[in-house]
C-alpha cells in the first residue's frame, strides 16, 4: 500500500468582487480585488508543501459571463507552479463557467486535466504504481439540469487504486444554491466511489463518511453570507484507506466576520462608537492576521435610535469606524453596519391600546408578504432600469424584518419622548 | 360647578361690583358697548387663571378708580359645597371646610382645564369666536379633539408624515436623479454598460496572441534565412581561402552585434513614453491639484443643488410678488427699512379707520335693518294676533312629559315582550329537555336540591378513580391468571412431549454400568476374534490388526483345522515313507517319522484351536442372549453386536437426558400451578375489592338521589345536564322576571295614558287599541300647543314690535351719520395709501394687510438673490478649477494619446502611476541608451576593420566578387527585415501583457457589486419606510372612518340644530388639513373659508358645544361664559341657537353677554324667565331694577 495525500479545492470564483458598498480605502480595495486569486495561490502552496500527490478543483473556477482575462491568466499561473513540481491537477468545471462560456484561448499545462462535457477517468502514477483513478465531468452548458452523478460509471472491483469522483453539483435540496446537476446522496454513497470530491455549495461539509462525500466549500468569503475561516481540504490516504477526516486549510486571504453588538448600554453616540470601533479590534484579532471584512449589527432598545434614524446620521457613524479601521494593519473593512436597534418602546402594550398607535400596529401584524409586496410595487414600476434587480433585492427582503422595523418606525415618530 | 356669586373690588371700571345669587342656568349680561362686558369676561378668566405677568404688554384691566384693590372673588358652588375664589396679587382659595387651597387644588376644581381651553372654548368673544380657526391651524384644539379620543398630537402626526415622505422622496422619486436609489440604479446601468464593452476584450487578446505567435514564426524564418545567407557568405569566404582572419572579425563583430541587439532589445522592451516624461511637471502638478479636484467634484453637487433651491424658491417669491418684479427691481425695492414701518403705521391707521366704518356701517345697516323691520313686525304682529283664535287651556305639564316620555319604553316594551315570551318559551323547552335527559321524573325542586358544589364533584371524582383503580386491578390479575394459567398449559404439554419420547426410545434391559462391561467383553472378543487365525479383523481394528489380520488370512485357512488332518498327514507320511524306504531306508523311516511328528503336532494345534474357538463362541453367545439376540459367531455378528452396542449406549444417554428435562419440567409445572394458585387468589381479591367499591358507589348515588346503576362517566354527565339545566332554569326565571317587568310597566303606562284622557272626557285606552289611540292623542295635543305657542308668540311680538318701532327709527338716523364720517376719514387714509404706494414703486393693488408680507417677500427675493449671486460665483469659480484642472488633464491625455474617462480622479490616477513607471523605465533606458550607444561605437570600428578586410578580399577576388555582393546585400536586406519583425514582436508581446495585466474590468465588477450593495441598502431602507407609510395611511383612514371623535360626532349634532339641518356633520381630517362642514345630501364638504361668516361661527361655536360636552362628560360642568356670539346669525339660527343654549343651560352655567338689547329680548322672548342684568358704568341692574 502506497500513502499519499491530495487537496480538494472548489468554487475559486477567481476575480469576482466583493458584495459591499463603499470601498474608499485604497488598501482595502487592492486586497479585496487581490483576495480571490491570493487563495488560489494559498491552494497551489498547500500542494507544493504538503507534497500532495494531485489537486482536484471541483467547478466555479471563473464567474462564467464575468470571466476576466486577469482572472484565467492567474488561474494558468497557478497551474503552471504545480506544473513545475510535477503535482497533476484535475478541473471539472461547473455551473459558473461551463465548457461553453467564452474564454481566452490559454491551453492548460500538460499537468492539468479539464474534464469534458463526458464522464472520463483518468489514473494518477507514482513510481509506475496506480495511486488513485479520478472520474469526472464537467458542465457543458450554463443551466445542467441532468442528473450528472448518474453518469458514472462503477469503479472497477478489487482495484489498489484509490477510486475518486470529481463533480460540481447540488446535492439535495437543501443546499441553498442554485439546483444545478441535481443528485440526491442515495447517487453518489451507492456509486463504488472512496472519496466523491464536490462543488457547488459554499459552506464546507461532510456528507457522508463512508463513502466520503465532501463539499470543500469555497476557498475565499466573497460576501457577508459567506463569512468565517475558508479553504481546501487536504485528504491523506493509504492505497484504498483514507486516513481519517479531511484536514482544512485556511486560504482566505481577507476573513469575513459578524458581529452583533447589543446597544441598549450607550446612551451617548461617542460611546457606540467606541463600542464599534472595540469591536472592529476583536474581529481584528478573530481573523488570524488577515484583513477583515465586518459587519456589524446593531440590536437592542436604545434611545439611540432616534438620532440614527435622522438623514445621515447612521452613514456618518459608519463612515467614521471605516475611516478609522481602514487605517489598522491589518485593516478592517466595515462592510456593512446593519442597524436592527429598535426604540426603547414595548411594542407589545402599545399594540394593545386602543388609540391611533395601537390600530397602525394592530394593521402590521396583519401584513402578509403580498400586502408588501404590493406596497412595494411602485418602487418597481417607477425603476427604469435594472427593475428584475430592483425585484429580486425586494422579493429577498426578509419582510417580516422590515414590517417590523416599519413598525418599531411608526411607535417611535408617534410616541412622544415622555412616553417612551 | 357653577358661579353663585361675584364680587368685583377693582379690575377696569368695576369698582365695588357684587352680584349674588347668579341662576345656576342661563343669565343674560346686557349693556352698550364700554359697559364692562369684556371686562367682565376678563376678570372671570383672570380670576380662574391668574393675572397675565406684569412684563407682559397684556391688557391686565388695572382698576379705573383709585384706591380700588386690583382683583376681586368668587363664589363656586358644586353641589352643597362652596369655594370661595379670592385672586388679587396672589390666589386665595377658600374650600368648604374651611381650609385653605392652593392653585393645584383650584387646577382640580377646574378638572385639569387649561388657561387656553377656557378662553377658546368656554370663555369666549364674538372676535374669539372667529379666531378659533387660528387655534385649529395651531393644532391645540384639534390636538385635544383627537387626543380626547385616543388618536396621536396633531403635530405628532404631521411630523410623521413629513418624516415619512421626506426619507422617501430622499431614497426614491420617480424620474428623480438625485434620489439614493435612482441615482445608485442609473449608475449601475452605466457600470453594467461598461462591463458589457469589457468583456469583448477576450477576443482581442486571442487575436492579438495569434498575431505575436506568427510573428514569432516570421522572426524565426528570416533568422533561418540569414543563417542560410551567412552559410554562404561563409562558404565565400572560404572559398576565397583568405577570410579565416576576417571570418573571426567577423564573429567578434557579430557577437558584439547580438550583444548590442539584446542590449537593444532590453532597450526596446521598455516602452519610453517620451511624451509623458515630457509632461511629468505637469502631471506632478496635476497631482498636486487631485485633492482640490475631489473636493470640488464633492462641494459642485451641493453647490448646483442649492443654487437650484434657491432659484425656484426665488422664481416662487417672484411669481408670488406679481407680474413685472424682477430681480433688478427687487433690488431697487429693498433695503429700504423704514418702509415696512412706514407701511406698518398706514396700514394700522386705515385698519382702524376701515374697522370703524365697517362698525359704523354694520352699525347703520343694523339700525336700519331694526327700523324697517321694527315698522313691519308691528304690522304683521296686529295681522297674526287678529288672526289665531284663543285655544283651550293646556293638559298638566308632567301628567303630559310622562306620556310623551314613556311612550318609547311602552313601545319598546311592548316589542320587547313578544321576543321575550319567544325567548321564554325556547328557553322553558330546553330547560325542560335538560330536566327530562337527567330523569323524567325530575321537577325544578329536585333540580335543586341536587349538590353540584365543588365539594360534590369531588367526593365524585374520588369515586370514580378509586372504581376504576379497582376495575384496573381486576383486568390486570385476570390478565396475570390468564397468563399463569397459559404456562401451567405449556408446562404440561412439554411434560406429555418428554414421557411420549422417553417411552419411544428403544432402551436396553441394563443400566449404563452394565452396558459399559458389555461393550468391554465385546471389544475383547472382537480383539480375540481378531487374533485368531484365518479372522479378519473387525472394522474398528487397530490398522497393524486389520493388516495382520488380512495376512494372517492370506496365509492360513479361514477355517479351524479339520480333525482328519492329521491322521491324513500321517498316513500320507507313512506311506511316502515306506515308498522311500524301498528306495533309500533311511530316508524312507526319517519320512514316515516325520510325518507322524507332524501329525502329532497338527492335532495338537487343532485341538487348541478348537477349544479356543469353543470358548469364544460361547462368550460370544452369552453376550448375544444378554441382548436378547441369537447370533452365529461371524465378524459381521462381531460388528453387528457393537452397533447395538453403540445404539444401546445412545439410546441410554438420551433416556437419561430425556429423564431429567421430565424431571425439570415437573419442576416447573409444580411451580406455575403454584402462580397459578396465586394469582387466581389475587383476582378473586381484586373481584371482591370491586364489588365492595361498586357496592359503596351505589350507596353513594342512592344518597345523592341519582340511579344506582350509573356509571361513574354518566353521573359526571348527569352532572353536567344538571349544570346545564340549572343555567337554563337561571334563563328561564331572568326572562320571567323581566317579561313581568315589562307587562307592570306597560300596565302602568297605560293608567297614565287613561289620566290624560280622561281628563279630556275620553275612555282609558288598552293595549289593542293603544297604537292607534294615542298618536291621535298626541297629535291634537301638538296641536292644541302650537296654536297656543302661535298665539303667544304672536301676542309677544305685537308688544314688542309696538314697542321696538320708534327707538329703531332714532337709532337709525344717529348711525346714518356716524358711517357717513366714518367713510370720509377711510376715504382720506385711502388715497394717502395709494399715493405711498406709488411713491415706494409698489403695487398699487397692495392693501395695508398684505403689505407688509409683501415687503417681508421682497426682502427675502433680494436675500435669495444675493444668495444665488454668491453661490453661482462659488459654482463657478468651482467650475472654472475643476474644468482647469481637467482641462490640463484632458490635455495631457490628448498629447499622451490617452483616452479621457468619466473619472477624471480616476485618470489623474493612472496617469500618476504611469508616470512614475515611465520614469523608472526612463532610467533604465538611459543605462541601456549608453551602452547601445558603447556599443554602436565598437560595432562601428569593427564595422570598419571588416569593411577594410572586404575592400582587401574584394580587391583581391575581383571575379568573384559579384555573387559575394549579391549575397551580401541579401543579408543586409535580411538583417532589416529580422530588426523591423523583432520590433514589431515586442510590441505585440508588450501589448499582451497589458491586456493580461488589464484591471479595469474587475474595477468595474467592483464598482458594480458597489452600486448593487448600495442600491440594495437604499432599498431595503425605502421599503421599511414605504411600508411605515402605508401602515400610517391605513391607519388614519380608518381612524377617520370609524373612529370620528365623540367630539365631532356631538358637534355634528349641534351643528345639525344650529343650522336647521343644512349641514348634518363636522369633519376634523387626522391629517392636519381644514375643518370641514358636511351639508346635507350629497354635496361636498366645505372648509371654514368656504362658509359664510356665519355659518362659519356656527360651525365653531358647534365644534366647542361638543367639545364642552365631551370634555365634561367625566368631569364636573363649568360655567360658560360669551360674549354676544350672535351678531353674524340670521335670525332663525340666533333662534335655534338661544334653544341650544337654553337646553345645555341645564347642563351648564351660561352667562350671555350682549350690546343689543333685542338680543336680550330674544331671550326674555324665548323664556321670560330668564334673568336679565344691565351692566351700566360698571355696576350689575337687575332687568327688575335691583343691583
Amino acid at each position: 500500500m502506497a500513502r499519499f495525500c491530495f487537496v480538494h479545492a472548489a468554487d475559486l470564483h477567481l476575480d469576482t468582487p466583493f458584495a459591499c458598498a463603499k470601498v474608499d480605502s485604497l488598501q482595502a480595495g487592492e486586497a479585496l480585488r487581490q483576495a480571490t486569486f491570493q487563495a488560489w495561490d494559498q491552494v497551489v502552496s498547500a500542494c507544493i508543501d504538503a507534497g500532495a500527490a494531485f489537486l482536484l478543483v471541483a467547478g466555479d473556477v471563473y464567474d462564467a459571463s464575468q470571466k476576466s482575462l486577469r482572472a484565467q491568466l492567474r488561474f494558468r499561473q497557478g497551474l503552471e507552479r504545480l506544473e513545475q513540481q510535477a503535482i497533476p491537477a484535475f478541473v471539472a468545471h461547473g455551473n459558473h463557467d461551463p465548457l461553453d462560456s467564452v474564454s481566452a484561448t490559454l491551453p492548460p499545462p500538460p499537468n492539468t486535466y479539464v474534464f469534458g462535457p463526458q464522464v472520463e477517468t483518468r489514473g494518477v502514477r507514482r513510481d509506475g504504481r496506480l495511486l488513485a483513478e479520478i472520474t469526472g465531468v464537467s458542465h457543458p452548458q450554463k443551466n445542467e439540469s441532468r442528473n450528472l452523478a448518474r453518469l458514472f460509471p462503477p469503479p472497477a472491483p478489487g482495484g489498489e487504486a484509490l477510486q475518486v469522483a470529481l463533480l460540481h453539483c447540488n446535492v439535495g435540496a437543501e443546499t441553498g444554491h442554485e439546483p444545478y446537476a441535481p443528485c440526491e446522496l442515495e447517487d453518489l454513497a451507492g456509486a463504488g466511489y472512496h472519496y466523491w470530491a464536490l462543488g457547488h455549495a459554499h459552506e464546507r461539509r461532510f456528507l457522508s463518511r463512508a463513502p466520503w462525500i465532501v463539499y470543500a466549500g469555497n476557498t475565499q468569503g466573497r460576501s457577508l453570507r459567506e463569512s468565517g475561516p475558508r479553504g481546501c481540504f487536504l485528504v491523506e490516504a493509504d492505497g484504498t484507506d483514507l486516513l481519517g477526516e479531511p484536514a482544512l486549510i485556511e486560504t482566505d486571504a481577507v476573513r469575513w466576520l459578524s458581529t452583533q453588538i447589543d446597544v441598549e448600554p450607550f446612551s451617548t453616540t461617542q460611546d457606540l462608537l467606541d463600542r464599534l470601533l472595540a469591536e472592529c479590534r476583536r474581529l481584528q484579532e478573530k481573523g488570524a492576521g488577515r484583513p477583515v471584512a465586518a459587519r456589524l449589527i446593531l440590536d437592542g432598545r436604545s434611545p439611540l435610535y432616534r438620532e440614527l434614524r435622522r438623514a445621515g446620521y447612521a452613514a456618518e457613524l459608519e463612515e467614521a469606524v471605516r475611516e478609522a479601521a481602514a487605517a489598522w494593519t491589518p485593516f478592517v473593512h466595515l462592510a456593512a453596519l446593519e442597524i436592527k436597534m429598535r426604540p426603547p418602546l414595548d411594542l407589545d402594550a402599545l399594540r394593545t391600546l386602543p388609540d391611533f398607535l395601537g390600530e397602525l400596529l394592530r394593521a402590521g401584524d396583519d401584513l402578509t408578504r403580498d400586502d408588501c409586496l404590493c406596497v412595494w410595487e411602485p418602487l418597481l414600476e417607477d425603476a427604469r432600469f435594472n427593475r428584475s434587480k430592483l425585484r429580486r433585492v425586494l422579493e429577498d427582503l426578509d419582510w417580516q424584518d422590515v414590517a417590523s422595523q416599519a413598525q418599531y418606525l411608526c411607535a417611535d415618530l408617534l410616541c412622544p419622548d415622555d412616553s417612551a | 360647578m357653577r358661579i353663585e356669586a361675584i364680587h368685583i373690588d377693582g379690575f377696569g371700571v368695576f369698582h365695588d361690583a357684587c352680584l349674588r345669587d347668579l341662576s345656576p342656568r342661563l343669565t343674560v349680561f346686557h349693556g352698550p358697548n364700554e359697559s364692562g362686558k369684556s371686562t367682565l369676561l376678563a376678570f372671570l378668566r383672570f380670576v380662574f387663571f391668574g393675572f397675565p405677568d406684569k412684563r407682559k404688554k397684556a391688557n391686565r384691566y388695572p382698576p379705573l378708580r383709585a384706591g380700588s384693590a386690583h382683583g376681586g372673588s368668587v363664589v363656586l358652588a358644586d353641589g352643597e359645597e362652596r369655594f370661595l375664589l379670592q385672586r388679587h396679587d396672589r390666589l386665595q382659595l377658600t374650600k368648604p371646610d374651611g381650609d385653605a387651597g392652593e392653585e393645584a387644588d383650584l387646577h382640580r376644581l377646574l378638572g385639569s382645564l387649561d388657561r387656553e381651553t377656557f378662553r377658546n372654548v368656554f370663555a369666549f368673544s364674538l372676535g374669539e369666536l372667529q379666531q378659533l380657526h387660528d387655534a385649529f391651524d395651531q393644532g391645540a384644539i384639534q390636538n385635544a379633539l383627537w387626543g380626547a379620543s385616543g388618536a396621536m398630537k396633531h403635530q405628532v402626526l404631521a411630523d410623521a408624515g413629513r418624516y415619512l415622505q421626506e426619507n422617501l422622496d430622499r431614497l426614491f422619486k420617480p424620474k428623480s436623479k438625485r434620489a439614493a436609489l435612482n441615482s445608485a440604479l442609473s449608475e449601475l446601468e452605466d457600470v453594467q454598460q461598461q462591463i458589457r464593452q469589457a468583456e469583448i476584450d477576450l477576443e482581442a487578446f486571442d487575436r492579438l496572441g495569434k498575431e505575436v505567435a506568427g510573428l514569432e514564426e516570421d522572426l524565426a524564418r528570416t533568422r533561418e534565412r540569414q543563417r542560410e545567407i551567412q552559410g554562404e557568405i561563409q562558404r565565400l569566404e572560404e572559398l576565397a581561402g583568405r577570410l579565416e582572419n576576417r571570418r573571426q572579425r567577423q564573429l567578434a563583430f557579430e557577437q558584439v552585434l547580438a550583444k548590442r541587439d539584446s542590449v537593444r532589445g532590453e532597450r526596446d522592451a521598455i516602452r519610453l513614453d517620451p511624451a509623458l516624461v515630457k509632461l511629468s511637471a505637469e502631471i506632478q502638478e496635476l497631482e498636486r491639484g487631485r485633492h482640490l479636484l475631489v473636493a470640488l467634484r464633492r462641494e459642485k453637487p451641493l453647490l448646483a443643488e442649492t443654487l437650484e433651491t434657491s432659484r425656484r424658491d426665488v422664481a416662487l417669491l417672484l411669481a408670488a410678488l406679481g407680474a413685472g418684479w424682477t430681480p433688478e427691481r427687487v433690488g431697487a425695492v429693498r433695503a429700504q427699512a423704514g418702509l415696512r414701518d412706514e407701511a406698518a403705521v398706514q396700514a394700522e391707521e386705515l385698519q382702524k379707520a376701515d374697522l370703524e366704518a365697517a362698525q359704523a356701517r354694520a352699525a347703520e345697516g343694523t339700525a336700519m335693518a331694526g327700523r324697517d323691520t321694527a315698522q313691519e313686525q308691528e304690522k304683521q304682529a296686529a295681522a297674526a294676533l287678529e288672526a289665531l283664535p284663543e285655544p283651550p287651556p293646556p293638559p298638566e305639564a308632567s301628567l303630559l312629559e310622562r306620556v310623551t316620555g314613556g311612550r318609547g319604553d311602552y313601545e319598546r316594551s311592548t316589542r320587547d315582550i313578544r321576543a321575550r315570551e319567544g325567548d321564554l318559551r325556547a328557553a322553558e323547552e330546553e330547560f325542560r329537555r335538560s330536566l327530562a335527559e337527567i330523569d323524567p321524573r325530575w321537577t325544578e325542586p329536585d333540580l335543586q336540591r341536587f349538590d353540584t358544589s365543588y365539594a360534590a364533584n369531588q367526593e365524585l371524582q374520588r369515586f370514580r378513580n378509586r372504581l376504576g383503580e379497582a376495575a384496573q386491578e381486576v383486568e390486570r390479575a385476570r390478565n396475570q391468571g390468564a397468563q399463569a394459567q397459559a404456562d401451567a398449559a405449556k408446562a404440561d404439554e412439554r411434560r406429555r412431549l418428554l414421557q411420549e419420547k422417553l417411552a419411544a426410545l428403544p432402551l436396553p434391559p441394563c443400566d449404563a454400568a452394565t452396558l459399559t462391561e458389555w461393550r468391554d467383553r465385546q471389544r475383547r472378543l472382537a480383539l480375540r476374534w481378531a487374533a485368531a487365525p484365518g479372522q479378519a479383523g473387525p472394522v474398528w481394528a487397530p490398522a497393524p490388526v486389520a493388516v495382520a489380520g488380512t495376512i494372517r488370512e492370506t496365509t492360513y485357512h479361514r477355517r479351524v483345522m479339520p480333525s482328519w488332518a492329521p491322521v491324513v498327514v500321517a498316513i500320507a507320511g507313512l506311506g511316502a515313507g515306506v515308498a522311500l524306504g524301498l528306495l533309500q531306508p533311511v530316508a524312507g523311516v526319517l519320512l514316515a517319522a516325520g510325518s507322524v511328528a507332524a501329525a502329532i503336532a497338527l492335532w495338537r494345534v487343532g485341538r487348541r484351536r478348537r477349544t479356543a474357538y469353543s470358548a469364544l463362541q460361547a462368550e460370544f453367545a452369552s453376550l448375544c442372549r444378554s441382548l436378547g439376540r441369537e447370533r452365529p459367531l461371524t465378524g459381521d455378528s462381531l460388528l453387528e453386536l457393537e452397533r447395538a452396542l453403540d445404539a444401546a449406549a445412545d439410546a441410554l444417554r438420551q433416556g437419561q437426558s430425556l429423564s431429567e428435562q421430565l424431571q425439570q419440567a415437573d419442576g416447573d409445572a409444580a411451580a406455575v400451578g403454584q402462580a397459578l394458585a396465586r394469582r387466581q387468589a389475587a383476582s378473586r381479591d381484586a373481584a371482591t375489592e370491586l364489588e365492595r367499591e361498586q357496592e359503596a358507589w351505589r350507596r353513594h348515588l342512592e344518597s345523592i338521589g341519582l340511579p344506582a346503576t350509573l356509571s361513574p362517566e354518566s353521573a359526571v354527565a348527569v352532572i353536567s345536564r344538571i349544570e346545564l339545566a340549572r343555567e337554563r332554569l337561571e334563563k328561564v326565571r331572568a326572562l320571567r322576571h323581566r317579561i313581568e317587568a315589562m307587562e307592570r310597566n306597560r300596565q302602568e303606562y297605560l293608567a297614565v295614558v287613561a289620566e290624560l284622557l280622561a281628563g279630556r272626557g275620553q275612555p282609558p285606552v288598552t293595549h289593542a287599541d293603544f297604537s292607534v289611540r294615542l298618536p291621535q292623542l298626541l297629535e291634537s295635543l301638538r296641536a292644541e300647543n302650537e296654536a297656543r305657542a302661535r298665539r303667544q308668540e304672536a301676542v309677544r311680538f305685537y308688544r314688542h314690535a309696538a314697542g321696538q318701532r320708534r327707538p329703531a327709527e332714532e337709532t337709525w338716523l344717529q348711525a346714518a351719520g356716524a358711517h357717513q364720517r366714518a367713510m370720509e376719514k377711510l376715504q382720506n387714509l385711502t388715497v394717502a395709501w395709494r399715493e405711498w404706494l406709488v411713491r415706494n414703486d409698489l403695487p398699487y393693488h397692495l392693501s395695508p394687510a398684505t403689505a407688509g408680507g409683501f415687503l417681508v417677500a421682497v426682502d427675502r427675493a433680494a436675500e435669495l438673490l444675493d444668495r444665488i449671486g454668491d453661490v453661482e460665483q462659488q459654482l463657478r469659480r468651482s467650475t472654472e478649477q475643476e474644468r482647469s484642472l481637467v482641462g490640463r488633464l484632458h490635455e495631457v491625455l490628448f498629447s499622451l494619446g490617452r483616452p479621457a474617462s468619466a473619472d477624471p480622479v480616476s485618470d489623474l490616477d493612472g496617469l500618476a502611476a504611469a508616470l512614475q513607471a515611465a520614469e523608472k523605465d526612463d532610467q533604465n533606458a538611459a543605462l541601456l541608451d549608453a551602452r547601445v550607444a558603447e556599443m554602436d561605437l565598437q560595432v562601428g570600428a569593427m564595422g570598419e576593420e571588416l569593411r577594410d578586410a572586404d575592400q582587401r578580399i574584394s580587391l583581391l577576388r575581383r571575379s568573384e566578387s559579384e555573387d559575394g555582393l549579391e549575397i551580401q546585400r541579401r543579408h543586409e536586406e535580411l538583417e532589416l527585415e529580422a530588426h523591423e519583425q523583432q520590433r514589431r514582436l515586442l510590441e505585440g508581446r508588450s501589448r499582451h501583457q497589458a491586456m493580461a495585466t488589464d484591471e479595469r474590468l474587475s474595477k468595474l465588477l467592483e464598482q458594480k457589486e458597489a452600486r448593487l450593495e448600495t442600491a440594495r441598502e437604499a432599498a431595503k431602507q425605502w421599503a421599511a419606510l414605504a411600508l411605515a407609510r402605508h401602515l400610517f395611511d391605513e391607519a388614519r383612514g380608518r381612524y377617520e372612518r370609524e373612529r370620528q371623535p365623540a367630539v365631532l360626532k356631538l358637534a355634528s349634532v349641534h351643528l345639525r340644530k344650529l343650522t336647521g339641518g343644512r349641514y348634518r356633520e363636522v369633519r376634523m381630517p387626522l391629517d392636519g388639513s381644514a375643518l370641514q362642514a358636511l351639508p346635507a345630501g350629497d354635496a361636498p364638504a366645505k372648509t371654514a373659508d368656504q362658509l359664510s361668516r356665519g355659518a362659519a361661527e356656527q360651525l365653531y361655536l358647534a365644534l366647542r358645544f361638543g367639545f364642552i360636552e365631551e370634555f365634561t362628560r367625566d368631569r364636573r360642568s363649568l360655567p360658560l361664559v360669551l360674549d354676544d356670539i350672535l351678531v353674524n346669525f340670521d335670525p332663525e339660527r340666533a333662534a335655534a341657537t338661544i334653544a341650544t343654549l337654553v337646553e345645555l343651560s341645564e347642563r351648564f352655567q351660561i352667562l350671555y353677554f350682549t350690546c343689543h338689547p333685542e338680543t336680550a329680548d330674544r331671550f326674555k322672548a324665548f323664556d321670560s324667565a330668564i334673568p336679565v342684568f344691565r351692566l351700566r358704568d360698571g355696576c350689575f341692574v337687575s332687568s327688575a331694577a335691583g343691583t
